[in-house]
């Protein structure tokens, strides 16, 4: 683990007050900070392997992580990747203490701020601020979910490609077109296949 | 109205106090819905969202080539609504159609938020909700993602036991995303192994 000394804190303080739409205080971001992790970790580097117990939920910082489970026949399966701003952990392991079916690596040299289930629910509690934060977060999370999961019961593997380009314009330079085939639920050549029939977006996604 | 307490009580640490209780029910309005009634067409703003007191209920797409895809399928204890189209105002994608005579409560979103500032308890048993809806709905959209139709059809028989008498196969292949005829296959299949594996016991 390395402990860094210098956080660009504002970016964490910016992020709480845009999503809120108030302006912490001092005092409460203090607070806030006590309970938070600086952790570092290097490209290829876990923080997460199946069979342990998520302890951690991850604000990133910088950097981009994935997370995923192995399937029987060593198939990778990405279930989230997770870019600046974005929070990733597996909630049921993390709230549970069960042990966890994800990995969880960094595709990027990361900066992430950890927080326990515990102090989570204890900031929940004492700063009224942070409960905001987390059902605005929560409800963000429940409608993303809610489309990712309409469209994989009902749209062609060239639909869900054109609204992923659409929805997460940055993606495509930071992840592999492997990992992006694994994220949409097709296989590498399918993808491949969908880009080659697409040119304009294949082209507008790579520009 | 007893139901409806007794299912918020279970989801807080500590029961709802009367007052509390009176100022949640004064947030919702009542409602009953006939079976094949609409509470939502697609093109509208889902005003609400609902907590279903009795009956049983689906939330639907129709693609253009007019296939209809099971987003959600709701019964006693449950809530229902095009979440985005509620919270955003957007028009909504989703039809939401009572399989059975439902009764229901409805609640705004400005409502909801607005219980959620006032009342400690309501703002933990939506956080628990939350929480809880989200591993579950992450849960089904890897299943529809990376699992084969089997898998997914044995994973919602073990999760939500009771679905299986209340809904129509064919709903049930819509709401795991495999074709009606996908499922008879696995369900035969199954039943073939169940059979033979009982016969050799005996």
């Amino acid at each position: 683990m390395f402990r860094f000394s210098l956080l660009p804190m504002q970016a964490l303080r910016d992020y709480i007050d845009r999503q809120t739409r108030s302006i912490i205080s001092d005092a409460d971001f203090a607070v806030v900070m006590a309970e938070l992790l600086p952790y570092k970790l290097q490209k290829k580097q876990f923080l997460l392997r199946a069979g342990e117990v998520c302890q951690y939920q991850a604000f990133v910082m910088e950097g981009a992580l994935r997370l995923y489970t192995v399937d029987a026949r060593g198939h990778k399966h990405i279930h989230v990747l997770g870019v600046v701003n974005m929070w990733i952990g597996d909630r049921e392991s993390w709230s549970q203490l069960t042990p966890s079916p994800y990995y969880i690596d960094a595709v990027e040299d990361s900066q992430l701020l950890l927080i326990n289930c515990p102090q989570a629910q204890g900031l929940v509690r004492t700063v009224p601020l942070v409960a905001e934060l987390v059902r605005i977060q929560d409800e963000r999370n429940a409608i993303a979910t809610q489309q990712r999961l309409h469209d994989a019961i009902s749209c062609s593997a060239e639909e869900r490609y054109a609204a992923f380009i659409a929805q997460h314009p940055t993606y495509v330079q930071r992840f592999s077109q492997l990992m992006i085939a694994s994220y949409l639920g097709i296989s590498p050549e399918t993808l491949s296949r969908i880009r080659a029939r697409l040119p304009h977006i294949a082209a507008a996604a790579d520009s | 109205m007893q139901a409806f307490r007794t299912y918020i009580d279970a989801g807080i640490s500590m029961p709802v106090s009367d007052a509390d209780f009176a100022r949640i029910c004064a947030a919702f309005v009542p409602k009953k819905l006939k079976k094949k009634a609409f509470l939502l067409r697609a093109g509208e703003v889902c005003k609400h969202f609902a907590f279903v007191l009795t009956g049983a209920l689906r939330l639907y797409s129709v693609d253009e080539k007019g296939v209809e895809h099971v987003l959600s399928l709701a019964i006693e204890n449950w809530w229902v609504g095009d979440r985005e189209s509620c919270v955003l105002l957007t028009p909504s994608r989703y039809y939401l159609e009572a399989l059975e005579d439902a009764s229901l409560l409805l609640i705004t979103h400005a409502h909801m938020q607005e219980l959620i500032r006032t009342v400690p308890a309501w703002a933990e048993l939506m956080r628990g909700l939350d929480h809880r809806h989200e591993i579950a709905t992450q849960k089904r959209l890897q299943a529809a993602l990376s699992s084969t139709g089997e898998e997914r059809y044995l994973a919602f028989r073990a999760q939500y036991p009771a679905f299986e008498q209340r809904f129509p196969q064919h709903l049930i292949a819509s709401y795991l995303g495999i074709l009606p005829e996908t499922l008879s296959r696995i369900r035969a299949k199954l039943l073939a192994a169940t059979s033979q594996a009982a016969e050799q016991l005996s």
